[in-house]
């Protein structure tokens, strides 16, 4: 071989020895995809809309037979979809778009408020277009009919704009709480005939005022209803209205076995700037935890776009304020939409995290974000970060459109229960944060 | 040997052989006329007869070169007496005279070629074959007085039997006289053969005084040609005589012969003095002899004659199979002087590399330089690894076992190699292919790295970060490139020492040998090979 040949030979054979330890192995991006510290997941296949997927997101108690990590819901807000997300113990997910005859009756009805029926492995659906309630066994991935608008007692608008359940009367079973755009459903032990509603009395003793039709659609999905013993004497349902043009207000009920009575009524506290602006957004959301670590539950109130008021448990009504009041950053566009109670710092008590999915982030207009709260007085987090956003954020993206604290086991069964995580919602997207907490629970 | 150095050659030996022409002190051979007037009268007559000849008068000048022939007796006359008579439809006469040319010169160089004429003189002589008679037709018209008539009639004296010597009739025209006057059925035309054109004999004759000088033609590399007096007829081309004689001058004359001429060389030789003879003999008969110098090339072969200046001069003698030998020699003037050299065999084998493939290439033995082939290069006996390479072709190797005094031939058929280009565009492909699969892998490890640094320092980066997938997919790109370039680099490996069918060669091996030799010029050892 001549001298030029055995040069370029070398050449090659130089450069590709050279070179090819630098980028062989690309499993070593599977490897630290699986390393993220946060899990993006994207509309399955089969759902009817990736654009349309993150907005309403339930998270549920992992199962007990450990065959998912975590596992939550994903609804659309403007079709029937419907989809379960698991995690596995290293963080990785799989999605499956439910279907069934149930979803299939709904039409091109959402789904838009879930709650999770606590102990049973099954969530609580209402789609408020069609005035109907279903339920879904997770571990079967079957959806059922619950109540259909034909099947209530009285006429009603917009039945399941808000769901929860919880053992509001405290039996056995949990009871399942559904709201409508003027009134208050209670399923006592999640029977669809021990239904009980609060009288016209009750209703206005609470001042529960009917969600206003001129409500933006975004308003009025999910409706804000949670159940937990904010008054230290049981557990009471509060269900958050947000005005149109008016203030918006919490009405509180408590229930028996025979009759929703109302408990007590937060009124949103006056804000004065601008001048004129009323505070319409109190009630648009609500969340529920120990904020200070007194063991007492405290309530969040959602009040977009401005603020967020904290009501330190138990309740005592009449309650004339809220305790503490946490203000918008300056660039908020809906602060307060969405709210969850997590425990991540590892002190004792829950951290507030707060979405504003319509803040600009550099310069990016509804981008989003979500901001964490610690302490009795609710100040930003200082580490890791105070602001959660999307690092590849978007102009509307709208990251903080839903919110919420997903259980997850790795290994069960876990000593102190599942781990809780942040799951926020995009339209388009869920992320799962795995180290915000004292730990990252994954099995690496 | 090139053109020039032939050339040169010829100029040394005419000057070793003639003699230094240019010295003055030289006399130069006296051009005498030729002192036979025997043989100036034969000329004359031959000249008419040429004359006649040409003119068609072929019985004069058949009668012409009898003259001459009676003058001098030389064959040749007898040859164009014949031709002559030939030519004059005579054929009795041709025969007899081609009969007395070749009992006069039975070794003629043309012998074998008169004898067949004279067969067909002879079939041509014959008497024709009787014709066949057809039964006779009634009432047909009897034949007139003297029309031919049936055969075994008695011949009218006076008609168409043609008399021995008479011009040959047309073939089938003659029939016996007295025949039926039926109609007689001719016989069938026998197929008779035809005489080939021919013409007379030039003639050389080749004299000088004094007689018995030896006579060269064109050069004395050839051998000796005849001594004088000499006599004959050469092929009609110019031809260079050289003459020498022992003592004496030689000289050279260049002459044309012709067929229709007598050439009259006679040269009288100068007595020289000044000049010294030299007859340099070897064992070895046929050894290329050099005088002085070797670059203008051989001017003789042992034995060799010939006269060379007076001094000291020096001979090499070289021939295939031997040590190549070197006297110093004296020439004395005016001396005949002696040389008998012997030649050694040689000691060394040889490699003769032959193809017309391998011309333009070059022979490597043992890794060293042996010759530009083809070519034949002088080894020391054993082993050895014979490599003939030529650009563009595949080399040739093998490995030959030299005996002493044996030549080993080798034709090699040469090889064509595959051309490297293609091997060379893909180098380049493969390189650039693989330069990009490394560009792209370095983008790949920035966003591992980037990720890396991001993930250990805390930050909230989300599984969906583009930066997993564009460094998945920029692996799997240099991975990809790597390979496509790994697949052309191995196809350019490949095309680099892809080779065409093997160069070939087939061996002989040749014991140079020496036998002994008796000629007319001498005695030696011959040079001869065994296969």
């Amino acid at each position: 071989m001549r001298a030029p040949a055995r040069f370029l030979l070398g050449a090659c054979g130089a450069i590709a020895v050279g070179a090819l330890p630098a980028a062989c192995d690309w499993r070593a991006f599977d490897t630290l995809q699986n390393q993220a510290p946060v899990l993006a997941i994207d509309a399955p296949s089969g759902f009817p809309s990736s654009s349309d997927f993150g907005s309403v997101l339930l998270p549920v108690a992992p199962p007990a037979d450990g065959s998912s990590a975590a596992w939550f819901l994903a609804s659309a807000t403007e079709m029937t979809g419907l989809a379960l997300i698991k995690l596995d113990a290293s963080g990785g997910s799989s999605a499956l778009t439910l279907t069934g005859q149930a979803l299939d009756e709904l039409g091109e009805s959402p789904v838009t408020a879930m709650a999770e029926i606590p102990g049973t492995g099954t969530a609580f659906l209402g789609a408020p277009t069609l005035n109907s309630l279903l339920t879904v066994d997770l571990a079967t991935q079957t959806v059922s009919a619950f109540v259909l608008e034909e099947t209530l007692l009285a006429p009603e608008t917009e039945l399941g704009v808000g769901v929860a359940a919880g053992k509001l009367i405290g039996g056995a079973t949990p009871d399942l709480v559904a709201t409508s755009s003027t009134s208050l459903h209670v399923f006592v032990a999640g029977a669809v005939a021990n239904e009980l509603v609060p009288s016209p009395a009750e209703l206005a003793a609470c001042q529960m005022m009917a969600l206003s039709p001129q409500l933006a659609s975004g308003d009025k999905i999910n409706r804000a209803v949670v159940i937990g013993n904010l008054t230290g004497s049981g557990s009471v349902v509060a269900v958050g209205t947000p005005g149109a043009g008016v203030a918006g207000s919490v009405s509180i009920f408590e229930a028996t076995a025979s009759a929703v009575t109302c408990v007590g009524v937060l009124l949103a506290p006056a804000v004065t700037s601008p001048a004129g602006t009323v505070n319409s957004g109190f009630g648009r959301a609500l969340a529920i935890g120990d904020f200070d670590g007194d063991g007492a539950a405290d309530l969040l109130v959602g009040a977009p776009p401005d603020n967020v008021y904290l009501y330190k448990g138990p309740l005592a009504f009449p309650v004339s304020a809220p305790t503490a009041t946490i203000p918008a950053p300056s660039s908020s566009a809906a602060f307060g939409a969405a709210m969850a109670a997590i425990p991540l710092d590892g002190v004792k008590g829950d951290e507030a995290l707060v979405s504003d999915p319509g803040a600009s982030i550099d310069g990016q207009t509804g981008a989003g974000n979500v901001t964490i709260y610690t302490g009795a007085t609710l100040s930003k987090m200082a580490t890791p970060t105070p602001v959660l956003t999307d690092h590849e954020s978007s102009t509307g993206e709208a990251y903080g459109s839903a919110l919420g604290a997903l259980p997850f086991c790795a290994s069960p069964p876990c000593a102190t229960g599942p781990q809780l995580l942040p799951l926020v919602g995009t339209p388009s997207k869920a992320f799962v944060y795995f180290t915000l907490g004292p730990t990252d629970p994954r099995a690496m | 040997m090139r053109v020039p150095s032939r050339y040169a050659a010829l100029l040394l030996a005419a000057a070793v052989s003639v003699g230094a022409f240019g010295i003055s002190a030289i006399a130069r051979a006296a051009e005498e006329a030729t002192p036979d007037k025997a043989l100036n009268d034969a000329k004359e007559d031959f000249e008419t007869a040429q004359t006649f000849f040409v003119r068609g008068e072929y019985d004069t000048a058949a009668s012409k070169f009898l003259e001459a022939y009676n003058k001098k007796p030389y064959p040749a006359f007898l040859f164009n007496v014949a031709v002559s008579y030939e030519k004059a439809k005579q054929l009795e006469k041709a025969k007899e005279y081609f009969e007395r040319y070749l009992q006069d010169d039975p070794n003629a160089s043309d012998a074998a070629q008169v004898r067949l004429r004279l067969d067909v003189i002879g079939k041509l002589l014959a008497p024709p074959p009787p014709p066949v008679a057809a039964p006779p037709v009634p009432g047909a018209p009897s034949a007139a007085p003297g029309t031919p008539t049936a055969p075994g009639a008695p011949p009218v004296p006076g008609t168409s039997a043609p008399a021995p010597g008479a011009p040959i009739a047309a073939p089938g025209t003659a029939v016996a006289p007295g025949a039926s006057p039926a109609p007689a059925t001719p016989p069938p035309a026998p197929v008779l053969p035809v005489l080939p054109d021919i013409d007379t004999k030039g003639l050389v004759v080749i004299d000088s005084k004094p007689q018995g000088a030896t006579i060269y033609l064109n050069d004395k590399r050839s051998g000796p040609f005849g001594k004088t007096p000499w006599h004959g007829s050469l092929e009609s081309k110019p031809v260079r005589l050289i003459l020498e004689s022992k003592g004496w001058k030689a000289e050279e004359r260049q002459i044309s012969p012709r067929s229709d001429k007598l050439i009259d060389v006679y040269i009288a030789l100068s007595e020289e003095h000044y000049l010294g003879w030299i007859e340099i003999t070897s064992n070895v008969v046929g050894a290329d002899l050099f005088i002085d110098r070797k670059d203008i090339g051989a001017i003789g072969r042992t034995p060799f004659t010939g006269q060379l200046k007076p001094g000291k001069h020096t001979i090499f003698l070289e021939r295939f199979g031997y040590e190549p030998l070197q006297e110093e020699i004296d020439v004395p003037a005016g001396t005949a002087i002696q040389h008998n050299l012997t030649m050694q065999k040689s000691q060394a084998g040889w490699v003769t590399i032959t193809g017309k493939t391998t011309e333009g290439g070059r022979l490597l033995v043992d890794e060293k330089f042996g010759c530009a082939t083809p070519c034949r290069a002088q080894l020391v006996p054993g082993k050895h690894k014979i490599l003939v390479e030529k650009k563009g072709f595949e080399d040739y190797e093998t490995t030959v076992e030299l005996g002493q005094g044996i030549e080993t031939s080798i034709e090699v058929q040469m090889s064509p190699r595959p051309s490297r280009a293609h091997a060379v565009s893909s180098s380049v492909v493969a390189l650039v292919i693989i330069g990009a699969g490394a560009y792209v892998g370095y983008l790949s490890n920035q966003n591992k790295n980037s990720l890396k640094s991001d993930i250990s320092s805390g930050q909230l980066i989300d599984s969906s970060d583009s930066r997993f997938s564009n460094g998945k997919y920029e692996a799997i790109g240099a991975d990809v490139l790597y390979g496509v370039g790994a697949i052309v680099a191995a196809t350019a490996i490949y095309g680099f020492f892809e080779h065409g069918p093997d160069s070939t060669g087939v061996m002989e091996h040749r014991a140079i040998t020496l036998a002994p030799l008796f000629g007319p010029e001498g005695t030696g050892l011959a040079l001869g090979g065994r296969f």
